[in-house]
């Protein structure tokens, strides 16, 4: 089922890929250029996506007459999964204003207390190991990490 | 005190203090470190330049002085930010010949104007080699063959399309009375892939930095025909200029030098000039540009703006003639 | 001559001797916690190794790589958990002997055949690649076409377990490598008006988001952390080794062969090697019903192999620039940065940095010996570290190494939504190793088509019309009929002989 679903996905993607590289002009001197490679690769995409897709389509009507179709996530599990995606997208938002260093803790902190770690050592171990990772990036290896708050100290 | 007496005293306390702090400006510059960004890979040859003039400079100042990659969008990226950050001394950036051909060919908007000069500190002349077992043995054969034999015969690589190697070439051929479309261009990642496929045999001409091809005509697999500069070079003694070959005196390469944003001010253009001249003249500089076998040449503030501006209308002529403007 | 001394110099310094220290360490480290691979390891290193002389990054990828693989064996031999995919072959076999009592014999013995094999690896790799350099200068973008066809097609045909799979992981590393100003035309693809993505898609927020981000992903989606401290065994680490290796140097030189030619083909690591190694190592053995309950010679052929296809895997990328496994797909980007351009010339340049290579790999393998006993003496250290500290202190390094590639928060976006493909994918059995390498040689692939193209005025048939182009392309197209031809192999065979169908 699942495969099915990607393989459906892949399809699209394809089509939109040869969607959009048909939009590329040609090389002078050839009848293709920039366009060829995403093509092809668009086609691809449609074929193996094609070929998942169907492969699954036995087994699906297999379990559709015995009516076991429908299948079971574990919502909870997928939820906590995307929590440092989540975190990621925060530390992009948060990072320019708060700073490296304050994000840093503060998302190691949230990821450790999802996994039930006594919160002192929680964030013990989230302060030193941002303050580490901040100064070795920032003041050794010279990555313009943003400041933000703590700024007015540095 | 009436509302509008007020007004116009803060008014002048404002004025009076910003005059303070920047008077207090130029007389300390630089109190913090300043950042050099460099539109190109770190571990490439212009960001080796960058990191040794940082350093010479660094020395000048006594000032720390961060070097940081922008690389991107064939150079775009980087030029945009240097030219985009505060005016204010505190970061300048490593501009390369790049300036003066993206615009022309439609990458971007951004003109060398969109700088303040501070100094040039590097020329590399284009060569033109060819494979050690190739048909020709000087400049005057090549080109007589490349005007004998029809388009598309022969093909030259070294850069992308528009990049430095392929307009030097194509307004060599121009200046030589040759229609560059003669000679096909296929476009590579850089000099060194297009020095391999010369040696393989698979393209004829690499018209790109005499340095560049060193590895390949030290060991015997390539040679160089000539130099498109005014004299041979110190580490080339044996390559003719093309003055020499066949008495033209076209030159062209590509440049490097240090500038700021547009609308920096004066006395801080002054200091950084004046240092940059002695960090250029250091051992530190002069040594690693002989031992990496770079062109050195040094031209202040006013001579890299005017040196700039004639170099646009060059390329810009090129880029027109063979047909990339857009 | 020269060379060779000026590389001697540049490894034994302090700073490059302290740097591959460093890496050791760290190699062990990640090695032996389970769910964090040696590729996952040299891809958060590359941003700082970014900062570094040539020398000393390359040794300390080099460094972490080799001590990773065999550290992988700790936690397999103690908690039947592979500490990296190179151990999941013979995991059981070291899990069962570690139940009667001879762990630490186990690991000892791997250790040596990990060194074995390392040093095999590395004198193949110093002996070939100079001289496989001389041929490769011949090669023209005729040839390097068929190669990266080559490479892409062996991924495919090599992988483990479904093949559509596989293929449709190579399309996306593909695509991926599409994207940014194109090459021949100066056009702009798949740049959505983004200008830092007109340089194209960095390989190294790829590498950490597949890798590192998926991991994490995976980790905090399943719900297992408890585990029951291991009973460790007092016996003697190197107590037994020299019986051993008197019995099975046969089966360490045939591991290490075949270890070394399995990372030398392109999309094939160390994992893959040592699968191989340990079947090949069972159908040869005089005591096969021994296989499967704790036999010791079932790890010495995969333990060997592991290692020196790390080693092996450096030959493509060395002269061809074609990486022969996920981690050299990683160091290939490496060299470039440091001006190192991999490729023929490699061998030219007289810096001796290519020695300083050889050297590098042959103080890695040497001091795997010392600091491997050590782990193995500490074991219990890395297995109880906690994976819910750890992991949130990774993905703090997965956001700043991504970002310090180019400075640029975009990298992190790409980190982001590739880690959120990859653990979707890793979920459906997809394989990561055929997007990694079409990322690596998708550039290669379509710029040699496009400028043989060129070249030859639109001729397809140009492709065969050199030499050595030729039968590159007859190997290739052989490899594509290779299913049809087994097949039709086997029909032939069914009716004489009771054969059942392979099933694959």
């Amino acid at each position: 089922m699942k495969d099915m679903i990607l393989g459906l996905c892949f399809m699209v993607a394809g089509i939109v890929t040869i969607y959009v590289a048909r939009q590329y002009p040609t090389m002078p001197s050839l009848q293709f250029g920039p366009s060829l490679f995403p093509s092809l690769i668009g086609g691809g995409f449609f074929l193996g996506g094609l070929v998942l897709a169907a492969t699954q389509f036995p087994t699906l009507r297999q379990r559709a007459s015995e009516g076991r179709v429908a299948w079971r996530i574990d919502y909870q599990a997928l939820l906590i999964a995307l929590l440092p995606c989540a975190l990621i997208v925060f530390y992009i938002l948060a990072s320019d204003y708060l700073g490296t260093a304050i994000c840093l803790t503060a998302m190691m902190f949230v990821l450790m207390l999802v996994r039930k770690t006594p919160w002192l050592l929680a964030l013990g171990v989230s302060v030193a190991a941002s303050l580490v990772i901040y100064f070795v990036f920032s003041r050794y290896l010279l990555i313009p990490l943003p400041e933000g708050l703590l700024s007015v100290g540095g | 005190m009436t509302a509008s007496n007020k007004k116009t005293a803060l008014k002048g306390t404002a004025a009076a203090l910003l005059l303070a702090l920047s008077g207090a400006a130029f007389a300390e510059y630089p109190e913090k470190p300043i950042t050099i960004i460099v539109p190109w890979a770190a571990g490439g040859g212009t960001d080796a330049t960058a990191r040794t003039i940082a350093s010479a400079l660094e020395e000048e100042l006594g000032q720390t002085i961060n070097v940081v990659n922008r690389t991107g969008g064939s150079g775009v990226v980087g030029h945009t930010a240097i030219s985009t950050a505060k005016p204010d001394g505190y970061t300048l950036g490593l501009i390369t010949g790049e300036t003066n051909m993206m615009h022309w060919l439609g990458l971007t908007d951004l003109t060398y104007k969109d700088f303040t000069p501070i100094g040039q500190i590097n020329f590399d002349y284009s060569g033109v080699q060819v494979a050690e077992d190739a048909p020709f043995d000087s400049l005057d054969q090549l080109l007589s063959s490349i005007k004998e034999q029809p388009a598309g015969t022969y093909n030259a690589s070294g850069t992308g399309l528009g990049g430095v190697w392929h307009l030097a070439f194509a307004g060599f051929l121009l200046d030589q009375g040759i229609e560059p479309n003669k000679v096909t261009w296929i476009p590579s990642q850089g000099a060194a892939p297009a020095m391999t496929e010369l040696v393989s045999g698979g393209i004829d001409i690499v018209p790109s930095s005499v340095p560049e091809a060193r590895s390949m005509i030290e060991a015997g697999k390539a040679q160089s025909l000539g130099i498109m500069a005014p004299e041979r070079l110190d580490s080339f003694p044996d390559v003719p200029t093309v003055k020499e070959a066949i008495g033209s005196d076209y030159t062209i390469g590509e440049w490097r030098g240090i500038a700021g944003p547009k609308g920096m001010d004066q006395a801080i253009v002054d200091k950084l000039e004046s240092a940059l001249e002695a960090a250029y003249n250091s051992e530190t500089y002069q040594g690693f540009m002989a031992k990496q076998g770079f062109g050195t040449e040094w031209r202040n503030a006013e001579d890299f703006e005017t040196m700039m501006g004639e170099m646009d209308q060059e390329y810009g002529n090129i880029i027109e003639s063979i047909g990339l403007k857009k | 001559m020269d060379a060779l001394l000026q590389g001697l110099q540049l490894v034994f310094n302090g700073q490059t001797l302290l740097v591959i220290l460093a890496a050791a360490a760290f190699g062990i480290f990640v090695g032996a916690v389970p769910g964090l691979t040696a590729t996952m390891a040299v891809a958060l290193l590359v941003p700082i190794t970014f900062y570094m002389d040539p020398t000393p990054a390359i040794a300390a990828i080099v460094t972490t790589s080799a001590m990773a693989i065999f550290a992988g064996d700790i936690p397999g031999t103690y908690l039947n958990i592979p500490g990296t995919p190179a151990s999941a072959a013979y995991v059981g076999e070291s899990s069962l002997l570690a139940k009667k009592g001879r762990a630490r014999e186990t690991l000892g013995t791997n250790l040596v055949c990990s060194v074995f094999g390392g040093l095999f690896g590395t004198i193949i790799l110093v002996f070939v690649s100079p001289s496989l350099a001389e041929v490769a200068l011949k090669f023209s973008s005729y040839e390097y076409f068929w190669l990266a066809l080559l490479g892409l097609s062996s991924s495919i045909f090599i992988s483990i377990g479904s093949k559509t799979k596989a293929f449709l992981s190579l399309m996306i590393g593909l695509l991926l490598s599409t994207v940014g100003l194109d090459m021949m035309s100066g056009a702009p693809r798949f740049t959505f008006g983004i200008p830092d993505l007109m340089a194209g898609i960095n390989f190294i927020p790829v590498m950490i988001g597949m890798f590192a981000l998926n991991e994490i992903m995976s980790f905090y989606g399943s719900r297992v952390e408890a585990r029951t401290p291991p009973a460790l065994s007092k016996d003697k680490v190197f107590g037994q080794v020299p019986s051993h290796v008197k019995r099975y140097w046969r089966n360490m030189l045939r591991g290490s062969s075949l270890g070394t030619l399995i990372g030398a083909l392109p999309g094939a690591g160390a994992d893959i090697a040592a699968w191989i190694a340990y079947a090949a190592g069972k159908s040869r053995s005089k005591d096969k019903a021994a296989y499967g309950t704790g036999h010791i010679e079932g790890i010495v052929d995969a333990s060997s192999a592991n290692n020196s296809g790390i080693s092996g895997a450096w030959v493509p990328a060395l002269v061809f620039g074609i990486p022969g496994d996920s981690i050299t797909a990683i160091v290939i980007g490496v060299l470039y940065m440091k001006g190192m351009n991999p490729g023929p010339t490699i061998f030219m340049e007289g810096s001796g940095l290519v020695y300083s290579l050889f050297v590098v790999f042959f103080v890695a393998n040497l001091i795997m010996l010392p600091i491997g006993y050590l782990a193995i003496k500490s074991s219990k250290v890395f297995i109880l570290t906690p994976r819910k500290i750890l992991m949130p202190i990774i993905l703090c390094f997965c956001i700043v190494g991504a970002f310090s590639i180019n400075n640029s928060i975009t990298d992190v976006w790409i980190m982001l939504l590739v880690g959120i493909v990859a653990f979707i994918l890793a979920r459906c059995d997809f394989p990561m190793a055929p997007a990694i390498l079409g990322l690596v040689l998708g550039t290669t692939l379509e710029n040699s088509f496009m400028s043989s193209m060129l070249k030859s005025n639109g001729d397809l048939l140009s492709f065969f019309s050199r030499p050595i182009s030729a039968s590159l392309g007859a190997l290739v197209i052989l490899i594509w009929c290779s299913p049809l031809l087994v097949r039709l192999y086997q029909r032939y065979r069914a009716p004489h002989t009771n054969h059942t169908p392979r099933s694959s």
